[in-house]
């Protein structure tokens, strides 16, 4: 069995309470990162680095209009890793994971969206519009 | 369908490995408090349950080694074995810092 698991960071900045967590792939060379949502309308990108076990804010995500409830990480067919995001507004965001910059809007959902996941460059959501 | 949980699911999780020729197993949990383990690809009745949580569960993740962990209503985390199923650790949140 392995030795128990301690606690090892605790990360602050959001102003409500998470509702999501996720982890990029930690492609490209680049450590693994944690992204988080939020009902403060942000999500936020996590990063920390060999040298330090010290965990900081690198973007915060901001834009949606309502509680962001859903965020994974995803490598679409660019190459290029977003974060992505879900919320109470509807919408579904891409973030770019370098920049912190919202890439594109995808709209279609018409009720809030919970749930969000992506493999091999596929998008999948899931919304309360049922 | 798979049909086992009398409250509502709040959670899945896929079980790894599925390798090609495996059957694929994956977990469930929700408001009963209950994690239930299901073979998606014989489908059925659960090949079992994980009793332990006091509340609802909200999550399911499995770790890079298959351990599969849980969380909820009542404040824990729990990690449970891959093998037998057994609770390895439960972690009270809020939690004392390794540091």
């Amino acid at each position: 069995m392995p030795p128990p698991y301690k606690l090892s960071a605790t990360l602050s900045g959001h102003t409500q309470d998470v509702r999501s967590v996720a982890s990029t792939s930690g492609t490209s060379g680049n450590l693994a990162r944690v992204l988080s949502s939020s009902r403060d309308k942000t999500a936020k990108l996590w990063s920390t680095s060999t040298s330090s076990r010290a965990w900081s804010c690198s973007h915060t995500l901001a834009g949606h209009e309502g509680f962001v409830n859903a965020v994974c990480s995803a490598v679409l067919a660019d190459g290029r890793e977003y974060a992505v995001t879900g919320s109470q507004d509807s919408t579904i965001a891409l973030w770019d994971s370098e920049t912190g910059e919202m890439s594109r809007v995808l709209i279609g959902h018409t009720s809030n969206v919970c749930a969000l996941d992506s493999k091999e460059g596929l998008l999948a959501s899931a919304s309360w519009d049922m | 369908m798979f049909k086992g949980h009398e409250q509502p699911v709040r959670a899945l999780a896929l079980i790894p490995p599925a390798a090609l020729g495996e059957d694929c197993i994956f977990a469930s949990a929700g408001n009963d408090g209950l994690i239930k383990i299901w073979n998606w690809s014989t489908g059925g009745s659960e090949l079992s349950t994980l009793q332990g949580h006091d509340s609802f569960v909200y999550s399911l993740a499995v770790t890079s080694d298959g351990t599969l962990v849980s969380s909820g209503e009542d404040r824990t985390v729990r990690l449970w074995d891959k093998l037998t199923g057994a609770l390895q650790q439960v972690i009270t949140i809020p939690a004392i810092s390794s540091a």
